[in-house]
C-alpha cells in the first residue's frame, strides 16, 4: 500500500505555476512604483499632500469596496467550478466582471474630474504617478474582465483558478496603491 | 479561513482605512495605521484569496517579502513626516 505524500516545494504552489511567475512579476513592477513614489513624495510632503487633497478618496474606497467583492465572487466561483456547479460559477464570473466594469466607471469618472479641473501628467510629480499607476492598474482590470470572460466561456476548474488567481492579482495591487495613493 | 469571512474582514478593513481619512486623521501615526490596515489586507488576499494558506511554506515566504516591502513603505512615510 502506498502512502500519499503532500506535494513540496515548487509543487506545494496552489493553481498554475506560470500565473505565480506572472503574479510575481506584477506585483514587482507595482511594488517598485509604490516604493519610487514614496521615495519622491520624501523630497516634497507639503506638495505631494497639497496635490492628494485634490483626489476623491471617498470613490477610491467605494472602488475598494468593488473590488475586493469582484474578488470574493471570483473566490466563490472556483469552489463552485470545483464541484461542478458551472451555472453558477459562470454566474458568479459574470457579477465579478460586472464590478470590474463599475469599477471602471468610477475610475473614469475620476479622470473626468481631473481633467475638468485642468489636471495632467504636467501639474505635479504627484499626478505623473497618480496617473501612471492608476492607469496601468486600470488597464490590468481590463486584462482581467477580458480573461474572466474567457474563463466563463471556457469554464474548467483549472481556467477557472488560473483566471481568478490574476484578478487576485489585480485586488491585492489595488489595496496596496489605494492608501499609498489616495490617504496617506 | 473561509472566503466570505475573509471578504468581510476586507470591507470592515477598508471602511476602516476610509473612515480615517475621512474624519480626518493625519500624520505619522494615522499614515502608519492607514498602511498597517493595507498590510492585513494584502496578507488576507494572498492567504485566502490566493489559497496560500493550502501552501504554509510558500505562505510564510510571501509573507516575509510583504513584511520587508510594507517596513520599506512605512520607514518611507515616516521620513515624509
Amino acid at each position: 500500500m502506498s502512502e500519499q505524500t503532500a506535494p513540496q516545494g515548487i509543487d506545494a504552489l496552489p493553481g498554475d505555476l506560470m500565473m505565480w511567475v506572472l503574479i510575481v512579476s506584477e506585483l514587482l513592477v507595482f511594488g517598485a512604483g509604490l516604493a519610487a513614489f514614496m521615495a519622491v513624495r520624501v523630497t516634497d510632503p507639503v506638495g505631494f499632500a497639497e496635490a492628494q487633497g485634490h483626489l476623491n478618496a471617498t470613490a477610491a474606497g467605494i472602488n475598494t469596496v468593488v473590488l475586493v467583492t469582484s474578488g470574493w465572487f471570483a473566490a466563490l466561483a472556483l469552489r463552485c467550478s470545483e464541484t461542478g456547479q458551472i451555472g453558477r460559477a459562470r454566474g458568479l464570473l459574470g457579477a465579478a466582471m460586472v464590478l470590474g466594469l463599475v469599477f471602471l466607471v468610477v475610475k473614469w469618472l475620476e479622470y473626468v474630474a481631473k481633467s475638468e479641473l485642468g489636471i495632467t501628467f504636467e501639474t505635479h510629480d504627484f499626478f505623473l504617478f497618480y496617473y501612471m499607476l492608476t492607469g496601468f492598474h486600470a488597464m490590468h482590470v481590463i486584462a482581467g474582465i477580458v480573461i474572466l470572460a474567457l474563463v466563463a466561456w471556457k469554464i474548467s476548474p483549472r481556467n477557472t483558478e488560473v483566471g481568478a488567481a490574476f484578478w487576485h492579482m489585480v485586488d491585492l495591487v489595488w489595496v496596496l496603491l489605494f492608501p499609498i495613493i489616495y490617504l496617506l | 479561513m473561509p472566503v466570505t469571512q475573509a471578504w468581510l474582514s476586507l470591507i470592515a478593513l477598508s471602511l476602516g482605512s476610509t473612515l480615517l481619512a475621512l474624519f480626518g486623521a493625519s500624520g505619522i501615526w494615522a499614515a502608519l495605521a492607514m498602511l498597517a490596515l493595507a498590510w492585513i489586507k494584502a496578507q488576507l488576499i494572498l492567504r485566502v484569496y490566493l489559497n496560500l494558506q493550502s501552501a504554509p511554506g510558500w505562505g510564510r515566504g510571501f509573507a516575509l517579502v510583504l513584511a520587508i516591502y510594507m517596513s520599506v513603505i512605512m520607514g518611507l512615510a515616516v521620513l515624509a513626516g
